[in-house]
């Protein structure tokens, strides 16, 4: 039977989480994928093919989302946007990388919407933060209810728990 | 046995000239409008074909297809080079209706290329489509499968959306641009 696990960074990420906040309060890793009004979402890629009727870019090849402070490595992104340019939802895929400050997290898949503000990270997800890394077969980062969802989560220390871990 | 008065066979001799003229006229008539009708079949080909053409202070030229204007090609001056078989146009507006999407290229100058059926647009070139603007230095359109290339750098922009990169192909049928490297984009997230 699957375990799932909801984490309120309080518990199992707060040090990082803590100190990315630097105000005492709590937030979810990732926190700075929020959108921010009128806030620009940079795309760097080789190569990309965009469908001007149905508002869906794909990108190829070395692609890198830099969005607040959050930065999204993968192999392929599909991101579909509304008419004003409003990103309503990013598919990243392969080898994909999401890092926020000394936090990152990595999986096969990334999934953003934004009408829900939810990341879905899937394929071994793992979440490194302080010395502190999370497995599991699914992460869901709610970042409106400051929340990680995780299905069969592992939890690993590090010994020194100043030393993030690499991957 | 009476012989015929002089007058009644002169008459009938007149009379057998009338109508073997008549005949012949009608004939040649005939001819005429048949090889008359061809000439007007053949004139725009024949033109563009084996004369040299010189226009200036504005030409416009529109293609057909199936009963539907395929594309509208106006600009401001055109000289066609028939021993070259190309044309050079200068600010050349080309309108290209495609069923799902009416596309218009502009540029400084032009050259049709009238044995591969494209047209190589330089300098300042602009694509409007839908909301989009494209700019780039230069751009070639295979004006019957309506595909544009390019190998130098495109910038497209729309409404909260900047895309950059080098290298493009540019399907205006069906409103998708690809752009081959080094590919930038921006969008602008709602205030």
């Amino acid at each position: 039977m699957k375990k799932i696990l909801t984490v309120l960074l309080v518990a199992l990420l707060a040090p990082a989480a803590m100190a990315q906040a630097g105000k005492g309060k709590s937030e979810v890793a990732f926190s700075g994928f929020t959108w921010a009004p009128g806030e620009l979402v940079e795309i760097n890629a080789d190569k990309m093919s965009v469908s001007l009727s149905e508002r869906r870019a794909e990108f190829e090849g070395k692609v890198l989302v830099k969005k607040g402070k959050s930065l999204i490595y993968c192999d392929r992104l599909a991101v579909n946007y509304l008419e004003s340019g409003q990103v309503q939802r990013l598919n990243a895929q392969g080898s994909v990388k999401l890092v926020e400050g000394k936090s990152f997290a990595t999986g096969d898949e990334l999934e953003y919407l934004k009408d829900q503000d939810k990341i879905w990270l899937k394929g071994s997800p793992e979440l490194a933060s302080e010395g502190q890394i999370l497995l599991g077969e699914l992460m869901v980062f709610d970042l409106n209810h400051n929340k990680l969802l995780v299905e069969n989560p592992r939890i690993q220390f590090s010994r020194n728990s100043n030393e993030s871990p690499q991957k | 046995m009476n012989p015929q008065p002089r007058d009644a066979r002169s008459a009938l001799r007149r009379r057998k000239i009338f109508e073997y003229c008549a005949m012949l006229a009608l004939v040649l008539a005939m001819a005429g409008l048949y090889f008359l009708g061809r000439g007007r079949e053949g004139r725009q080909e024949q033109i563009f074909a084996r004369s040299g053409l010189e226009l200036q202070g504005g030409f416009f030229a529109s293609r057909f297809e199936n009963g539907a204007l395929s594309f509208s090609l106006q600009g401001r001056d055109f000289n066609y080079y028939p021993d070259q078989g190309r044309a050079e146009m200068s600010e050349p507006s080309v309108k290209i209706f495609a069923p799902e999407e009416t596309v218009l290229v502009k540029g400084k100058t032009a050259r049709f290329l009238a044995k591969t059926r494209r047209i190589e647009i330089e300098d300042q070139v602009e694509v409007r489509v839908r909301d989009y603007l494209a700019q780039t230095p230069a751009l070639s359109c295979d004006l019957d499968q309506r595909i544009c290339r390019g190998e130098k750098q495109i910038a497209v922009s729309g409404r909260g959306v900047e895309l950059t990169g080098q290298g493009y192909i540019f399907d205006l049928g069906k409103g998708r641009i690809k752009i081959l490297s080094g590919v930038k984009g921006k969008f602008k997230q709602e205030p």
